[in-house]
């Protein structure tokens, strides 16, 4: 029953240990990692560059296509103001009111021109908001690259310390799971190997301190080859 | 001594992690058809309303008459004057109730009285009949030329309106081709460009992968440089830092255990103790397959 239950952890500054690879004393040049909004942009090149282009893109189509559209309100409302200055010089309306007539070419140029600051508004809103959605939401995406590429940095940079700690698994949702696992089964691989030959040179240091009458040269070899494959061992703690 | 190996791109071999770079590519080019879609449609609405707008004013333009319809114009006119207003024609009101006998009349008159007219039949008076004065003599009819020259005028006003009608309609199909056409080229164009942009992050991870599973079995090739343009340079350079620090320690176990062995050997203790000779034999092993992957 006890085999069920699975191990305690300890939790710190809201993280499991493990979840990203601990610094060693005075290790690397990273800061330590933390999920937060500024965290988002963990490789700026990497994750800039495609932000910047897409939302380029996005705000390109956007200003082309806004333009056209704002061209053809302007052309529509520059007909209806010919049509108006036509209202007025057409003999067939001599018998109107010529205050009614001025009072509807005012009331319909207002309109006109507040149909023409609207879209104009609406235009900007709709591209302002879609560059601030756009540009958080392929933050979030490119952070899902960009975090397990950071992951396996910092794993990459304890490695040639020559230390192999346990890795673990990636966060849901993040992406280059098959280079993950690659390099998991890498790291898993070279971290056996290395513990399989500090056990092999641990069991010779000792067959040989045990062995009779070792020579002095001989031991202290010996006693080398001893002491680096403990610290072999503990590289992998 | 140069590290890079002359890899070239091909567009054979652009996708390499299909999962990564499909994803990025088809929400650029996916979010560009949207766009293209939403605006687009949008576009077209105002064109049509513009188009709508436009078309109206042409319609609306005044063109010289033609012969034809001057000459109907005019005959109409002298018809409007010839002809005198014809009587209304009322309907005859009904019979006066006959006033009660008995009852005197009233004696003020009514709306009725006044229209009503007294016809003397055995009257001796001269009647003379109103004539209706002559209408005025109308415009003389245009000559040949000047009708040709008035239907040259209407036909060239007619001309002008379905030239702008065309040209208006025109300039909406062109609206819409080019809506199309840019949209999906541009679409196609994203497609491409975001293939070969990831491929520029999946190329080196590509590259590592291989590495990786080299690692895995034990070989320590020697790891060469990214291509020019490729991204991901920093954690190719962890990489390489992580590959050197690997060698290193397989470096340093060689020596040590050589070391060791060398100085076991000399001082004969594998023949006396058979668990150290034993374990000699192990660590023969683990050397020899340190020295085979350090090449």
């Amino acid at each position: 029953m006890a085999d069920d239950i699975p191990p305690a952890v300890v939790v710190q500054d809201g993280k499991v240990p493990g979840d990203v690879p601990a610094k060693g004393a005075g290790g690397g040049s990273r800061p330590k990692y933390k999920r937060r909004v500024a965290n988002y942009l963990i490789d700026k090149r990497l994750q800039l560059r495609y932000v910047v282009i897409v939302t380029l893109v996005s705000m390109a189509i956007a200003g082309t296509l806004g333009y056209l559209i704002y061209q053809q309100e302007h052309r529509a409302s520059a007909d209806l103001v010919a049509g108006l200055d036509d209202l007025a010089n057409d003999p067939t309306l001599k018998d109107f009111d010529p205050e009614t007539l001025k009072d509807y070419q005012r009331t319909t140029m207002a309109d006109i021109e507040s149909r023409d600051r609207k879209l104009v508004l609406q235009m900007l809103a709709v591209g302002v908001g879609l560059t601030v959605i756009l540009s958080g939401y392929l933050i979030i995406m490119t952070h899902k690259v960009a975090g397990p590429l950071y992951k396996v940095g910092l794993y990459m940079e304890q490695m040639a310390e020559g230390r192999f700690r346990e890795t673990t698994p990636l966060r849901r949702g993040d992406m280059l799971q098959d280079f993950y696992e690659a390099f998991r089964e890498m790291h898993q691989a070279v971290r056996g190997r290395v513990k399989h030959d500090a056990e092999v040179m641990a069991a010779f240091a000792t067959a040989c301190a045990a062995a009779p009458d070792v020579g002095a040269a001989a031991r202290d070899e010996v006693d080398e080859l001893g002491k680096h494959a403990d610290a072999r061992l503990k590289s992998l703690a | 001594m140069s590290q890079q190996r002359g890899y070239k791109r091909s567009w054979k071999n652009l996708l390499i992690n299909k999962r990564y770079q499909l994803r990025f590519t088809l929400f650029m080019a996916g979010l560009a058809a949207v766009l293209m879609t939403a605006l687009g449609w949008w576009v077209i609405r105002v064109a049509d309303e513009a188009t709508t707008v436009a078309k109206s004013r042409a319609r609306g333009t005044v063109c010289p008459p033609s012969a034809a319809q001057a000459a109907a114009k005019a005959a109409e006119a002298a018809a409007a004057v010839r002809a005198p207003a014809a009587p209304a024609l009322v309907a005859p009101a009904p019979p006066k109730a006959d006033p009660v006998a008995g009852e005197p009349a009233t004696g003020e008159p009514t709306a009725d009285d006044a229209d009503r007219k007294v016809q003397l039949d055995e009257s001796s008076m001269t009647l003379t009949e109103e004539v209706a004065p002559p209408p005025p003599p109308g415009p003389p009819p245009p000559s040949a030329e000047e009708q040709a020259r008035m239907n040259a005028a209407h036909a060239a006003c007619e001309a002008s309106i379905d030239r702008k009608l065309d040209a208006i309609e025109h300039n909406r199909s062109m609206i819409v081709l080019v809506l199309i056409v840019s949209g999906v080229l541009l679409t196609v164009g994203l497609a491409l460009f975001g293939i070969k942009m990831t491929h520029k992050v999946a190329g080196p991870l590509h590259k590592v992968t291989l590495y990786l599973a080299k690692l895995r079995d034990g070989r320590y090739d020697k790891v060469y440089d990214l291509r020019k343009g490729d991204q991901l340079v920093e954690f190719y350079e962890h990489f390489k830092h992580a590959h050197a620090g690997v060698v290193t320690m397989e470096q340093a176990d060689v020596e040590r255990i050589k070391a060791a062995l060398d100085a076991a050997v000399a001082d004969g203790v594998l023949d006396r103790s058979p668990e150290a000779k034993t374990a000699a034999a192990a660590l023969r092993t683990v050397l020899e397959r340190k020295e085979a992957s350090l090449g």
